[in-house]
């Protein structure tokens, strides 16, 4: 699979496959490079050349490395490596990286085969939830009034109370909200993995593993959620994706 | 494991991206996936600095500040419109009302210094490094 590859260069790693599952002709990855695999046994690593590996990082190649994986996934198990995984020319892919671990790694992967990762992200409308906040608290709608007209300097700290009593009321409110949504989700799923919340309007951003059996009757639930909430609630389902949340231990 | 977009598609009340954008995936990046224990990754400049800078960034001052700006610009009397066209439109660019601002944005910006500043007028965020000392400061 890999008779071509040029030794010279250091490689980027995107995930590890099974030996026997191919790559699709024509993508290309991190700073253009053509993917290979590099097999070991049952399990192959999918890599490609890196030309210059002190300016990894750019926004290209973050793209990449997901384009890359999200497509192995389409066709096949996929176990995703972090971002920015780099191996030393001089370094042996098969017998220091997959041999070692070769049986764990066809494990995980058998446990992966049918299944497909997708991001949901729920957030707030932005604008309808702060009408509510501004109609349910009195404090806030005296800070609104007050700041009316002004500029950040003038009312610096009553902006600051009000931007937190926002923020607050958000986190307080997504408690009671976003359990309900996940307890809809979770019986669908294979695996679910509920993420930190990145934003204060976010309600719930969870990772889920679907089956393909499942995938019909989870997307029919998120259209149905997202219609029930559409006056105060935005949905964005991402996937399918590599199995980026449900990489095991090893 | 692909899937029909024609039927995916359907749902009008939910956004379903054909491919990831950045703000999608930056949670990914920064810290999924396998780790290779005795390899060595390569450090990306600024990568584990904007994860804790993203963590702590909701509860703080400049967060607080964007929101009251929000509050202040919203016209109450108008039920469930987009009255704040200027501050939704660089969220519209990215494909999604109620989209990002402020941290994955941020992370965002600092990633791609060169296409993503003209895009909207929030409060820059200052560089906060320690990250952790700025999440005292509300």
């Amino acid at each position: 699979m890999s008779d071509d590859i040029n030794t010279d260069s250091d490689k980027y790693l995107y995930g590890i496959v099974l030996a026997d599952s191919g790559l699709s002709e024509g993508t290309s990855g991190v700073q253009a490079g053509q993917l290979h695999a590099v097999g070991s046994g049952r399990v192959a690593a999918v890599v490609s050349d890196l030309v210059e590996t002190d300016i990894l990082g750019t926004p290209d190649d973050l793209k990449a490395h997901i384009a890359v994986l999200d497509g192995l996934a389409a066709t096949q198990p996929v176990l995703p490596l972090a971002f920015g995984t780099v191996i030393p020319a001089e370094a042996d892919i098969a017998g220091e990286v997959l041999a070692l671990r070769e049986a764990e790694y066809v494990e995980a992967l058998e446990g992966l085969a049918g299944l497909s990762q997708f991001t949901l992200l729920v957030r707030y409308d932005r604008d309808t939830i702060i009408r509510e906040i501004i109609l349910d608290n009195p404090e806030a709608a005296e800070l609104r009034e007050n700041i009316a007209g002004t500029d950040e300097d003038e009312t610096r700290n009553e902006r600051i109370r009000l931007g937190e009593i926002v923020v607050k009321t958000m986190e307080s409110w997504k408690t009671s909200e976003g359990p309900p949504i996940l307890n809809q989700l979770e019986p669908l799923t294979a695996d679910m993995s509920v993420r930190e919340s990145g934003q204060a309007e976010d309600v719930v951003e969870v990772a889920v593993l679907l089956s393909q059996e499942s995938l019909a009757e989870f997307d029919d639930t998120i259209d149905k959620l997202a219609e029930a909430n559409q006056d105060r609630m935005r949905f964005r389902l991402v996937g399918p994706q590599a199995p980026y949340d449900f990489v095991p231990e090893m | 494991m692909s899937t029909n977009t024609a039927e995916r598609s359907r749902g009008s009340y939910v956004d379903r991206p054909s491919s990831s954008s950045l703000a999608d995936v930056v949670e990914i990046i920064l810290d999924k996936g396998l780790v290779i224990d005795a390899y060595v990754r390569v450090s990306l400049v600024g990568i584990e600095i904007l994860t804790i800078d993203a963590r702590i960034v909701i509860a703080s001052v400049d967060t607080y500040l964007r929101f009251a700006e929000a509050t202040n610009r919203l016209d109450l009397t108008q039920q469930g419109g987009r009255d704040l066209p200027e501050m939704l439109g660089g969220m519209a660019e990215s494909g999604a009302k109620g989209k990002t601002q402020g941290a994955v944005e941020g992370v965002k910006n600092a990633l791609t210094p060169d296409d993503s500043d003209d895009e909207d007028e929030k409060p820059r965020r200052r560089t906060k490094r320690p990250a952790r000392s700025s999440s005292e400061s509300e």
